[in-house]
């Protein structure tokens, strides 16, 4: 196993192929996080991302003949596969997608200041990142790619870039860009004034 | 520090401290200035923010994801290495292919051979004792010809003077033996067994020796030969 630590990855994709289970075990570990983490943020969704994950190292052993070391590292190759198992399940899921509202911006919650420890203070978190993973999931398709990778999944510019094909200043510009959009969208979460008091009489909701 | 220095730092360093001491005093002394800079740094800030929400530190692959994938690959190399044989096997197939084309032209080879025109062979059912031989001035038959002989040659003379041209798919009948010349390899026109004769057409160039009567037609000559039982050609008679 110690060998395997020091093999370069596209060495542990030729071993896996070629039946080392070890290998794949070795290769699989460097990988999957990455590829978990892209895959859950871009679906929101836990079972998507498994799935998604599955898939990938299921594939990358079928078409791992066709990677090519010039052109990128296994873990863009895996991500390029991650990405096209993300578009189809997006495809899928389309028709189950909730409506937006008509001026394109789901309805945001109003700002509440109730205690993140409290019950109803985590209910109102949670909606709130809901909110804002609606927001994430509205932006262009390349802005949410780099969103994702760099914010959530807090990757360098530089493997971005190579994860998405791309210079280090167009993951910069997109970031920057992606940004302004999500202020946008998220404004109202921030501007709108709490239509609900603390009146101290939260507990008797549960 | 200009409003585009800032920003260029903002997008290069999004929702990060200033490292330095100076770089945060340069900054902030710009925000103190610039309204427009302090919404826009503000605007950054707050998405920042806004995105560790999304953030979730719990979010690993559980195990038994590891597990399901690993049991996907156990079962991909196992389904690989039984695939291994299906694929020689399609290696093969051209050979099946070759092998059932090689069947096909031998079985209308076969075919062609069974339908096609043999040569006309005739049974002669002449002793060769009869068959009196002609061809060297000089050599004498084994044995005398007989009255039959004779009788059989009259006849077949005669036969022929009335049509030359014999149909060579009659039935095995009396040959005019006078006719047929034994080859040069043969001693004599002796066999025990029956011969069979087999009419060719022979370029007239292959008659060396001059025949009376004799005019080609197309330079073609039809000739009978006789050959014996063990495949030897034992005499000729050439027709026109």
């Amino acid at each position: 196993m110690e060998n395997l630590e020091n093999c370069s990855d596209p060495d542990l994709l030729r071993r896996a192929m070629a039946g080392d289970e070890s290998a794949f075990v070795a290769l699989y570990d460097r990988l999957k996080n990455g590829i978990f983490r892209y895959a859950f943020y871009m679906t929101n969704s836990r079972s998507a991302a498994d799935e998604i994950t599955q898939e990938v190292f299921i594939a990358l052993m079928k078409d791992g003949g066709s990677y090519r070391e010039a052109r990128g590292d296994v873990g863009a190759f895996a991500f390029g596969i991650a990405r096209n198992y993300v578009r189809r399940i997006e495809r899928r899921e389309r028709p189950y997608r909730p409506l937006q509202e008509e001026d394109g911006s789901e309805e945001v919650p109003r700002r509440f200041d109730f205690p993140a420890d409290t019950l109803i203070g985590q209910l109102i978190q949670s909606e709130r990142t809901r909110q804002v993973q609606g927001a994430i999931a509205t932006l262009p398709d390349h802005y949410r790619q780099t969103v994702v990778l760099c914010d959530l999944c807090e990757l360098s510019y530089e493997e971005a870039a190579s994860r998405l094909g791309c210079a280090v200043g167009t993951i910069r510009s997109r970031l920057s860009r992606a940004h302004a959009l999500l202020a946008q969208k998220l404004k109202p979460l921030q501007d709108r004034p709490s239509g609900v008091q603390a009146t101290g009489t939260e507990g008797c909701l549960i | 520090m200009n409003c585009k220095q800032l920003l260029s730092y903002a997008q290069e360093h999004p929702g990060a401290d200033p490292s330095s001491r100076f770089e945060k005093a340069e900054i902030s002394s710009h925000l103190a200035a610039c309204t427009e800079c302090a919404r826009v740094m503000k605007e950054h800030q707050q998405v920042a923010e806004t995105l560790q929400l999304v953030q979730d530190p719990d979010c690993k692959p559980p195990m038994a994801l590891d597990a399901a994938v690993i049991a996907n690959y156990r079962r991909q190399m196992s389904e690989s290495k039984r695939a291994i044989p299906l694929v020689s096997t399609r290696d093969f197939r051209p050979l099946a292919i070759l092998a059932w084309s090689v069947a096909a032209a031998a079985l209308v080879f076969a075919a062609i051979l069974f339908f096609h025109p043999r040569r006309e062979i005739t049974k002669i059912a002449v002793p060769p004792s009869e068959i009196r031989t002609r061809s060297r001035p000089g050599q004498i038959a084994q044995k005398p010809a007989t009255t039959k002989d004779a009788t059989v040659q009259t006849r077949t003379v005669a036969a022929r003077n009335k049509s030359s041209r014999r149909s060579a798919s009659s039935e095995p009948r009396d040959l005019p033996q006078e006719a047929f010349r034994s080859l040069m390899y043969c001693d004599e026109l002796s066999c025990s067994d029956a011969m069979e004769m087999i009419r060719l057409q022979l370029p007239a160039s292959f008659v060396t020796r001059p025949m009376p009567g004799l005019a080609p037609a197309n330079g073609v000559v039809t000739a009978d030969v006789l050959v014996g039982p063990d495949g030897i050609a034992r005499g000729i008679r050439i027709e026109e």
